[in-house]
C-alpha cells in the first residue's frame, strides 16, 4: 500500500471530489480519458476509490465512538440482570439481560430510553402505558415484559429478546422472490391487525422494528412506544426539522399527518406499512434513493406523490440487475410482477389523505391475499379525483414551512406579480416556476440554518433579507465551489423573478453566468439553464432585442451540445417563439412553436405538462395572428387534456380556461367567454385565495366583458373587488385609459372607482 | 460560566495563534465537562448522555452569555467537537481507573442498533490520525469529529455549515479513506 504525503493528498484531493460525485459508469469513462494524460494519478485514484468502496461496505467509522459501557453490566433492572450492551439506537442504549430470580432462564432486551426523548413521561405514566402494551400477545409481536424507571431516574423498557435481522436485510440476504416477500409481509400485517383490535397504534413501523428470526419468524418490536415517548403536547413539524437526529419519529416512514401533527389513526400505520412494502419490493424508498435533507423529505412526504413501484424498477443498469437478482428474477419480469395489482395496492396505502387509504390493515391484507391467489382486488387504479387534491396538499406544505418564518417568502412566490394585460401568456411561465418553489424553500432552509443565532430566535425574516444574505453567503462562503455558486445564483435569481424584481434577477443571473465562464464551464447545464432564465428576465423588462439575441445564441449552443430534440433545447426554442411574437412577429412565433409542439408530442408525450404549456402558448399566438378558429380548436383540445390529466382544480387548467375565454372574446362570443372566465375565477378563488393578483386580474377581465355586454352593475362590482383585492398597481392606475372599459365612461360609479384606485397605496415591489 | 472571551479566542486561534487555540480548548473542555457533570447531578447516577445534546447545550449556554457578538455556530462546532473528541478519548483512557462513584457515559447516536463500537485503543489511534488530517484538510477532520465523535447526522452537519448534505457526505468519504490509510500505515510500521 502506497503512503500518502500531505502534498500528494492535496494533489489528488480535487480529482477525488470529482470522482465521488459521479455515477460509476461515468466515473470509469472519466478515469479512462484521464489516464492518457496522467497514468500515475489514475492508478492512485483507482486504488483510493476501491478502498472507499470497501470501507463503505465494512461501515468503517460508522459505529459509535463511545465504547460499550462496562459500567452497567451486572446491574439489576426489574427482575433482570444486565449482561452486555448489544446496541445503541436513536432511542438510547440497548442491553442484553438475563432473568435474575432463578425461577426460569429467559433472555430479554433492556432498552434505556434517552432522557431527552423521554421528556415529560412520569414513572406512573410509563408503567400505566407499559401495562397496556404488555397485554399484547401475538406470535408476531415481541412481548413487552416490563417498563418503568430505574432508581437512578432512567426510564427503561424490557422486551422479549429477538435474535434476528431487519426484514429488509433478511429479504435481500435470502434473495426472496416477490411472492415470498408478500407472504412474509402478511405476517407483519397480522401482528399490526392484532394491535389495532386492541386499540394500539404502532406509530413507528420501519425495517429495524420488524425483525425476522433465522427460522423465518416475523417479530414486531416497539409497539406504541413512540406514543410513550411523546410528550403530552404533540410534537410539531418544527421539532422534526430541528431535532432530526434525536427525534423519536422516523421521518422516512412517517405519514403526512404525523409531520403536520394531525390525528394519528390506524391509517397512519397503513401508510408506514405501504412505505415498508415499497422498500421490500423495490429495494428503494418511495422518495428516491440517496440522502435527503429534512426539507426534501418533508416535501416528499407531504407533497410528492410516490412513484409507481414498477416505474422505479424499470430503469436499467447494474443496480436494476442487482435488485432483480436479489428477488430471484430479471428486471423485465420484476417490472411485470409489480405493475398492476401490486402498484395499485401500494399506491392506495400511500395516499396522502388518511381517509383515502385502506382504513385498516385488514382490507390491505385481503387485497394482498387476493393478489397471491390471482383474484381481483378491491381497490381501483387512481382516478382523476386523486390528482385534484394536489393543490390542497401544496398549501399544506406552505403551512408547515410557515413555522420557519417562511410565510413571507412563500407568500411572495404565490403572489406572482402580473404585469398588466400582456401578462396573459407569461402566466404559463409563472406556473412553471411555481412548481419549483420547493427548491427555493430548501435553499432558504440552508441560509436560515446558517444565519446568526441572534437572528434565529426572531420570528420574522423577510424574503428580501434572506435573499440578500444568501447572495452574500454564496459569494464569500462558496468561492471554491463555482458549480454550487452558479446553481444557487440561479435559484436566487428565480426567487427575485417571483417577486417581480426582474432587474435584480438579471444581475444575479449574469453573475452566475460569468462565474461559470471564469471556471472554464461556459456551457455547463447550469450555465445554460441560467441563460434561459436570463432571457426570461430580459423579456419581462421589455428588453426584447437582448432577449432574442441571447435566446438565439443559447439555442445554437443547445442544439449543438444537447441535440435539437432535447427538452431544454425545445424550451429555449419555445421561449424564442414567445419573444418574437411579443416583438410583433407572431407569424414566426407561431412557426417555431408549431415545430416545438410536434417534437414535444413525440418526445414528451401528448399529455405531458410542457406539451400542454406549448399548446396553450401557441393557441394565444394564433389568436394574436388572427387565426382565431384554429386557436379555438387547439385550445379546446388542450383544455380537454388539462381536465383529464390535471383535473379542474389546477392552475394550469385555469390558464387554459382563461385562454379559452380570451379566444372566444376575439371570436365575438362574449357569452361563451364569460362562462370560461367564471369557471376560472371560481377555481382561482378556492385554490389561490381571493386576494391573489391572478384572481384579481381575472375579475378585471370579467368586468371588461360585463361592461361590453351591457351589465355595468356587475362590471363595477367586479372591478371594485379587483382593486381592493390584489390588482397590480399599474393596472389599477391605468384603468381610466383601458379601451375595454370604455362602455363605463361617464358612469359616476366608475369615476369614483378610478379616483379610489389612485388613492390606494402602491404595493409594487421596489 | 467562564469569563473568557470566546469570540476573540476563536478569531486569534483561526489566525494561527497557538496559545489562543490551547486556551480555547481548555475553556471549552471545562465547559463541556461542567455540563456533563451537572447532568449527572441532576439525574443522580449512571446515565447515557448524548454528545449531540452536550454540544448543543454548550452552544446555547455560551451564545446566551456572549450575546449577539458570538460568532457563528459552524465555527463554534468545529472547535467544540474537537474538544468533545478529547473528552471522549480521555474518558476512554481513564475508564478503567474509575471503579466506583459517579460516572457518566457519553454516547453517540447511531441509527443502527448493533453497530460495533470501537475499542479504546483504536479510538486513540483514530484521534491521532485525525490530528494529522486536520493539518492537511481541516474541514475533513471537523466532519469526522462531528459525525463519529459527536454523533451528528449528515443533515445536521450540513445545516451547521450551510452546505449540502451531499457535500458533507463526499467529504466524509474522503476523510474515511485518508484515516484508513494512515491507520493501516501505522500497522505496517
Amino acid at each position: 500500500m502506497s503512503t500518502l504525503s500531505p502534498d500528494h493528498w492535496q494533489q489528488v484531493s480535487p480529482y477525488l471530489d470529482e470522482a465521488l460525485e459521479m455515477e460509476p459508469a461515468a466515473c470509469e469513462a472519466w478515469l479512462r480519458s484521464l489516464s492518457e494524460k496522467d497514468p500515475a494519478l489514475v492508478t492512485m485514484l483507482r486504488s483510493l476509490l476501491e478502498e472507499q468502496g470497501r470501507l463503505r461496505e465494512e461501515g468503517f467509522l460508522e459505529g459509535a465512538a463511545a465504547p460499550p459501557s462496562a459500567g452497567l453490566a451486572g446491574q439489576r433492572v426489574g427482575a433482570y440482570t444486565l449482561v452486555s450492551q448489544i446496541g445503541q439506537g436513536g432511542m438510547g442504549a440497548v442491553w442484553l439481560a438475563k432473568r435474575s430470580d432463578g425461577r426460569f432462564e429467559r433472555q430479554a432486551a433492556v432498552k434505556f430510553v434517552n432522557i431527552a426523548l423521554a421528556g415529560t413521561a412520569t414513572e406512573e405514566r410509563f408503567k400505566r402505558e407499559g401495562s397496556i402494551l404488555g397485554r399484547l400477545s401475538h406470535p408476531h409481536v415481541a412481548e413487552l415484559l416490563d417498563a418503568g424507571i430505574a432508581p437512578h431516574g432512567q426510564p427503561y423498557l424490557i422486551l422479549e429478546y429477538i435474535d434476528g435481522l431487519a426484514i429488509d436485510q433478511y429479504c435481500e440476504e435470502r434473495k426472496l422472490s416477490i411472492e415470498a416477500r408478500v407472504r412474509l409481509f402478511l405476517d407483519v400485517l397480522a401482528a399490526v391487525a392484532h394491535a389495532h383490535t386492541n386499540l394500539i397504534i404502532h406509530r413507528d413501523i420501519k425495517p429495524s422494528n420488524v425483525l425476522v428470526t433465522g427460522e423465518g419468524n416475523v417479530k414486531l418490536l416497539d409497539f406504541g412506544i413512540a406514543k410513550l415517548l411523546e410528550g403530552e403536547e404533540q410534537a410539531g413539524a418544527a421539532t422534526l426539522l430541528t431535532h432530526e437526529g434525536g427525534s423519536a419519529l422516523t421521518p422516512q416512514y412517517a405519514a403526512p399527518e404525523q409531520l403536520t401533527a394531525q390525528a394519528v389513526t390506524t391509517a397512519t400505520d397503513v401508510y408506514a406499512l405501504g412505505v415498508l412494502l415499497f422498500v421490500l419490493l423495490t429495494g428503494q424508498h418511495p422518495a428516491g434513493s440517496g440522502l435527503h435533507s429534512p426539507a426534501d423529505l418533508l416535501k416528499a412526504v407531504l407533497d410528492v406523490e410516490a412513484p409507481r413501484m414498477s416505474e422505479v424498477t424499470k430503469r436499467s443498469g447494474p443496480r436494476a440487475e442487482k435488485t432483480a437478482a436479489n428477488r430471484s428474477t430479471t428486471p423485465e419480469r420484476l417490472y411485470r410482477e409489480l405493475r398492476g395489482d401490486l402498484d395499485t395496492i401500494v399506491a392506495k396505502a400511500l395516499k396522502k389523505i388518511p381517509g383515502e387509504r385502506y382504513p385498516s390493515v385488514i382490507p390491505l391484507a385481503e387485497d394482498l391475499d387476493g393478489y397471491l391467489r390471482h383474484e381481483p382486488i378491491s381497490s381501483r387504479p387512481d382516478t382523476v379525483a386523486y390528482r385534484a387534491a394536489k393543490f390542497v396538499r401544496r398549501n399544506r406544505m406552505a403551512v408547515v414551512l410557515s413555522t420557519l418564518a417562511f410565510v413571507a417568502l412563500i407568500g411572495g412566490i404565490t403572489g406572482v406579480i402580473m404585469q398588466g394585460r400582456v401578462a396573459r401568456r407569461e402566466r404559463d411561465a409563472a406556473l412553471r416556476q411555481r412548481d419549483r418553489a420547493d427548491r427555493i424553500a430548501e435553499f432558504m432552509t440552508g441560509i436560515f440554518q446558517a444565519s446568526d443565532p441572534s437572528e434565529k430566535v426572531g420570528g420574522t425574516v423577510t424574503a428580501g433579507q434572506l435573499l440578500k444574505k444568501g447572495e452574500k453567503d454564496i459569494t464569500t462562503g462558496l468561492a471554491k465551489e463555482p458549480e454550487v455558486q452558479v446553481s444557487l445564483m440561479h435559484v436566487i435569481g428565480r426567487a427575485y423573478m417571483y417577486q417581480g424584481l426582474f432587474a435584480h434577477a438579471q444581475s444575479v443571473f449574469e453573475r452566475g453566468i460569468s462565474i461559470s465562464g471564469a471556471a472554464g464551464q461556459p456551457n455547463s447545464r447550469e450555465a445554460m439553464n441560467t441563460a434561459h432564465d436570463l432571457a426570461w428576465a430580459l423579456q419581462q423588462q421589455g428588453k426584447l432585442a437582448d432577449a432574442e439575441k441571447l435566446e438565439r445564441k443559447l439555442l445554437a449552443t443547445q442544439q449543438q451540445l444537447l441535440g435539437p430534440d432535447h427538452a431544454d433545447t425545445l424550451a429555449t426554442e419555445s421561449e424564442l417563439g414567445f419573444t418574437l411574437s411579443t416583438e410583433g412577429n407572431s407569424a414566426e412565433g407561431v412557426r417555431l412553436n408549431r415545430d416545438v409542439l410536434e417534437k414535444q408530442k413525440h418526445i414528451l408525450g401528448p399529455e405531458a405538462h410542457y406539451t400542454l404549456v406549448t399548446m396553450d402558448n401557441l393557441a394565444i399566438m394564433l389568436a394574436e395572428n388572427h387565426q382565431s378558429v384554429e386557436a379555438e380548436k387547439l385550445q379546446a383540445e388542450s383544455l380537454e387534456i388539462h381536465l383529464k390529466v390535471e383535473g379542474p382544480e389546477n392552475l394550469s387548467t385555469v390558464n387554459a380556461l382563461l385562454n379559452m375565454g380570451e379566444i372566444e372574446r376575439d371570436l365575438g362570443r362574449d357569452e361563451e367567454a364569460k362562462k370560461y372566465l367564471f369557471r376560472a375565477l371560481d377555481v382561482e378563488g378556492r385554490v389561490l385565495g381571493p386576494d391573489q393578483p391572478e384572481t384579481a386580474v381575472t375579475k378585471y377581465d370579467l368586468a371588461t366583458l360585463l361592461a361590453r355586454t351591457g351589465q355595468p352593475e356587475e362590471a363595477i362590482s367586479y372591478l371594485s373587488q379587483a382593486i381592493d383585492h390584489g390588482l397590480p398597481a399599474q393596472m389599477a392606475a391605468d384603468m381610466a385609459k383601458d379601451p375595454l372599459l370604455k362602455p363605463l365612461h361617464g358612469d359616476s360609479r366608475f369615476d369614483a372607482l378610478v379616483s379610489h384606485a389612485k388613492e390606494r397605496p402602491t404595493q409594487s415591489a421596489n | 460560566m467562564t469569563d473568557a472571551n470566546i469570540p476573540a479566542l476563536l478569531d486569534e486561534a483561526e489566525h494561527g495563534d497557538g496559545v489562543a487555540a490551547s486556551k480555547l480548548f481548555d475553556v471549552l473542555y471545562a465547559e463541556l465537562h461542567r455540563l456533563a457533570k451537572r447532568q449527572l447531578v441532576r439525574r443522580g447516577a449512571v446515565l447515557s448522555l448524548s454528545a449531540t445534546t452536550l454540544l448543543h447545550e454548550a452552544y446555547l449556554e455560551m451564545a446566551a452569555h456572549q450575546g449577539r457578538s458570538f460568532p457563528d455556530e459552524g465555527r463554534f462546532m468545529a472547535y467544540a467537537s474537537r474538544v468533545m473528541r478529547g473528552l471522549i478519548i480521555d474518558h476512554a483512557r481513564h475508564r478503567l481507573a474509575i471503579k466506583r462513584g459517579g460516572r457518566f457515559e457519553i454516547t453517540s447516536l447511531t441509527s443502527d442498533v448493533g453497530a460495533d463500537a470501537a475499542d479504546d485503543h483504536e479510538l486513540t489511534r483514530i484521534s491521532e490520525a485525525l490530528d494529522e488530517l486536520s493539518k492537511v484538510d481541516g474541514s475533513l477532520s471537523q466532519i469526522v469529529d462531528l459525525k463519529f465523535f459527536c454523533g451528528l447526522s449528515f443533515g445536521e452537519i450540513a445545516g451547521i455549515y450551510g452546505v449540502s448534505e451531499r457535500t458533507v457526505q463526499r467529504k466524509w468519504e474522503k476523510a474515511r479513506i485518508y484515516l484508513h490509510r494512515s491507520l493501516r500505515q501505522d500497522l505496517q510500521l
